[in-house]
């Protein structure tokens, strides 16, 4: 090894340090990947938990690429079944809220490619769940053989039906009977809308009971995206009910999150009638 | 003038950009002038550098070829994007046959957005690959 373990050491600080600028932490992981050991797959491992998911994605990808090359240092850990159970909540949230905004999309991430028009919020939510789905497998990668996980992911994401299908049953053979079903009962288009609403009401404790209800939860959400096309939702649909809603919403936090904000503020004051 | 999320809003029903996440599409809508041009007006001549693409908002484009028939084209739609994206000059001219509003983007900040953001550079490829496919 060309840094030893004192440059691991250090690189794994500052890869938690959150007071290190967000672009500078991003290139940690891949730095890591680069330092092949146990020690760096470690350092890696144990800085799964962060709070913006991207950073998660990146640490996920340097993991993934670590264990390709060497899978001995990379041992399944308890670490990814934590962050395991974590992402599959995260991702039945957000079903919960997606089918809450857009009863139509059937709560799934596949229909970016098949559906003619649909709202940029549907459409984000959709590409969040892309994402979280991503990082589900890619953690499941890290348990499981991951050319099967990765062929798996292929066939739920782009394939056709069969090779849903043989996703699906490739998936069963390999997972524990209960995180098979936690997985797939969100991805099987055979499995009615309100089947998967309740069964993420149960694994996550609580419902999202309306379309109002979602919004406001986007509306302040720390994804700063999601929260932008949450306001522009109420402005283009002048939903004057979540008014004060809207001026809850922390707008400063970008020229993005400012612009729609004002802008969906003027749209509502000009609905309601003086 | 439209917001970055109204241009997005358009942005995520053109066929050029379905491959791209609405995030990134806020990269383009935020670099993306709006404009205008009176019947007749050329939004770009052939053999001119292919340094701007235009996505029609409103109105009616006829694109010219020599010695061919003019092919016209509408709202939604993005004349001279694959002499854009290839570096190239323009193969034909695009004349506006009514007044048109456009969304121009200019090739040098589309470039640094793609430098910038891996997933619209992802997403274009993607569109190129299936156009290439004849699969789009």
């Amino acid at each position: 090894m060309q840094y030893g373990p004192l440059a691991v050491n250090m690189l794994r600080d500052y890869l938690n340090n959150a007071t290190v600028p967000l672009p500078i932490r991003k290139q940690i992981p891949n730095m890591l990947a680069r330092i092949p050991s146990p020690h760096s797959a470690a350092a890696l491992a144990e800085s799964l938990i962060q709070s913006d998911p991207g950073m998660r994605y990146d640490v996920l990808k340097a993991l993934n690429g670590l264990r390709s090359k060497e899978p001995g240092f990379v041992p399944p850990r308890s670490e990814f079944e934590d962050m395991l159970n974590i992402e599959l909540l995260g991702y039945y949230r957000s079903f919960q809220i997606l089918a809450a905004i857009d009863p139509g999309s059937g709560g799934t991430i596949s229909g970016i490619r098949s559906r003619g028009w649909e709202s940029v919020l549907t459409r984000a939510l959709r590409e969040r769940m892309a994402y979280e789905l991503e990082r589900i497998f890619r953690l499941l990668a890290l348990l499981y053989p991951p050319r099967d996980i990765h062929n798996a992911f292929l066939g739920f994401t782009m394939g056709t039906a069969q090779r849903q299908a043989n996703a699906q049953e490739v998936l069963e053979h390999l997972l524990r009977p209960d995180l098979y079903r936690r997985l797939v009962i969100g991805l099987d288009p055979e499995i009615p809308l309100r089947e998967k609403v309740l069964f993420a009401h149960r694994l996550c404790g609580s419902s999202v009971k309306s379309r109002n209800e979602a919004l406001r939860i986007l509306l302040h959400s720390e994804d700063g995206w999601l929260s932008a096309c949450a306001l522009y939702t109420v402005g283009e649909e002048r939903l004057t009910e979540l008014k004060n809603e809207v001026s809850l919403v922390p707008h400063d936090a970008g020229p993005l999150l400012e612009e729609t904000w004002q802008w969906a503020t003027t749209r509502l004051k000009a609905a309601i009638p003086a | 003038m439209l917001t970055v999320m109204e241009k997005v809003a358009v942005l995520q029903n053109v066929e050029a950009f379905r491959a791209v996440p609405t995030q990134s599409l806020a990269r383009l809508a935020a670099i993306a002038q709006e404009v205008d041009y009176a019947a007749h007006q050329a939004l770009f001549k052939d053999n001119e550098a292919a340094d701007s693409i235009f996505v029609l908002l409103e109105g009616e484009v006829v694109l010219v070829r020599p010695g061919r028939e003019g092919k016209r084209i509408g709202p939604g739609q993005v004349p001279g994007l694959l002499a854009f994206l290839a570096g190239d000059s323009e193969p034909e001219s695009a004349v506006a046959t009514q007044p048109v509003r456009a969304l121009r983007l200019d090739q040098e900040d589309f470039y640094d957005a793609m430098a910038e953001d891996f997933n619209l550079t992802r997403g274009m490829l993607r569109t190129v690959v299936r156009w290439a496919a004849g699969t789009s």
